[in-house]
């Protein structure tokens, strides 16, 4: 593969930051592997649906209608596809950044991309201006453990409850809430971040599934270039 | 390696990669639209907000009252230490603190 591998530096900073997401994603991974255990699924298969699919809530989705014995491939990839539109969002907002890098590194950069790593990368973008680099160290650590994670769930399944009973997928959103806070900067962004939340809670208990994200997002955003429009033509 | 298996393991990550990629493929031959970036630049807001109050507010899909929620509680912990030391790590690792202390006191 022809990739520029152009700043050490920045890779590695990108893995450092991608750490306290950890704390909360190797018990996510876990979780994923033993429920893989006792959906059915061996080792080999584990190990390349983690390389594969490498998604959290994809896997979930599928080892759910696995055991529910609703498993009609179409179906799977029709609800995969449901839980995962907000990624068309995730990439729709780095794509000035992704548009103009090598292809090959620019596909390396969208396979690898998570909300853990938008998060950190957008997080970086608003300190010091992307660098492809850092996004890269970021996907490649998240990549590593949600792997290393899958294979010891498969192992210990038999011997542990869930270990997201702990809370520890707590320090997630805990991650996401020291990115928001510091973007919430005028009255335009509150109402944005308002809208959203209620928008994402109505749609999570109402909807169910993954669905809210989208629904508040689009919610989100209008409001705040409909704010954003108002105020221009007050001027 | 069973083969119903691994064609539903190739048809699940098929579903989840095209999501990552499609955007790009798309704007990559089209250009990116002008009056798209006005409407993104409040995508991070509106995604981070749409992921948290959930996870505070219904943990399990279901509206959970505040006594029986540390999730609730270990995030507005998080958002006042976010809002005081705009600091990672303190927001972090507060957070989860009080999240840790909770299960704790219950076992």
């Amino acid at each position: 593969m022809g990739l520029a591998y152009r700043s050490p530096e920045e890779f590695w900073e990108g893995c450092r930051d991608c750490l306290p997401l950890m704390v909360g994603g190797i018990p996510f991974g876990l979780t994923c592997g033993v429920m893989s255990v006792a959906a059915g699924f061996h080792l080999p298969e584990i190990i390349l649906m983690s390389l594969l699919v490498f998604s959290g809530t994809s896997q979930f989705v599928m080892i759910m209608m696995l055991q529910s014995g609703n498993a009609v491939l179409g179906l799977v990839m029709f609800n995969v596809l449901l839980v995962n539109l907000h990624n068309l969002l995730l990439m729709a907002s780095l794509a000035p950044h992704l548009l103009g890098l090598p292809a090959s590194l620019r596909h390396l950069l969208c396979f690898g991309i998570s909300d853990g790593t938008y998060a950190i990368t957008m997080n970086r973008i608003s300190q010091r201006g992307y660098s492809a680099d850092y996004q890269l160290g970021s996907s490649a650590v998240q990549f590593l453990f949600w792997l290393a994670a899958n294979i010891a769930g498969a192992f210990i399944g038999e011997y542990i409850s869930s270990p997201l009973s702990w809370g520890l997928d707590f320090s997630i959103t805990a991650v996401f809430i020291a990115i928001l806070i510091p973007k919430l900067c005028d009255r335009t962004t509150l109402v944005v971040s308002a809208v959203a939340a209620v928008t994402a809670v109505i749609g999570a208990v109402c909807l169910g599934g993954k669905w809210y994200i989208l629904l508040a997002c689009v919610t989100g955003t209008l409001t705040g270039v409909w704010l954003e429009g108002r105020a221009k033509n007050a001027d | 390696m069973r083969t119903e298996l691994v064609i539903l393991i190739l048809g699940t990550a098929a579903a989840a990669v095209f999501t990552r990629f499609v955007t790009l493929a798309v704007f990559s031959v089209t250009g990116m639209p002008t009056w798209l970036e006005r409407w993104l630049k409040y995508v991070p807001v509106a995604v981070f907000s749409a992921l948290i109050a959930p996870a505070l507010l219904a943990p399990q899909g279901q509206p959970t009252l505040p006594h029986d929620n540390p999730y609730l509680w270990a995030g507005l912990v998080a958002i006042v230490l976010a809002w005081r030391y705009r600091n990672f790590v303190v927001t972090v690792g507060g957070g989860t603190l009080v999240m840790l202390a909770w299960r704790w006191l219950q076992h």
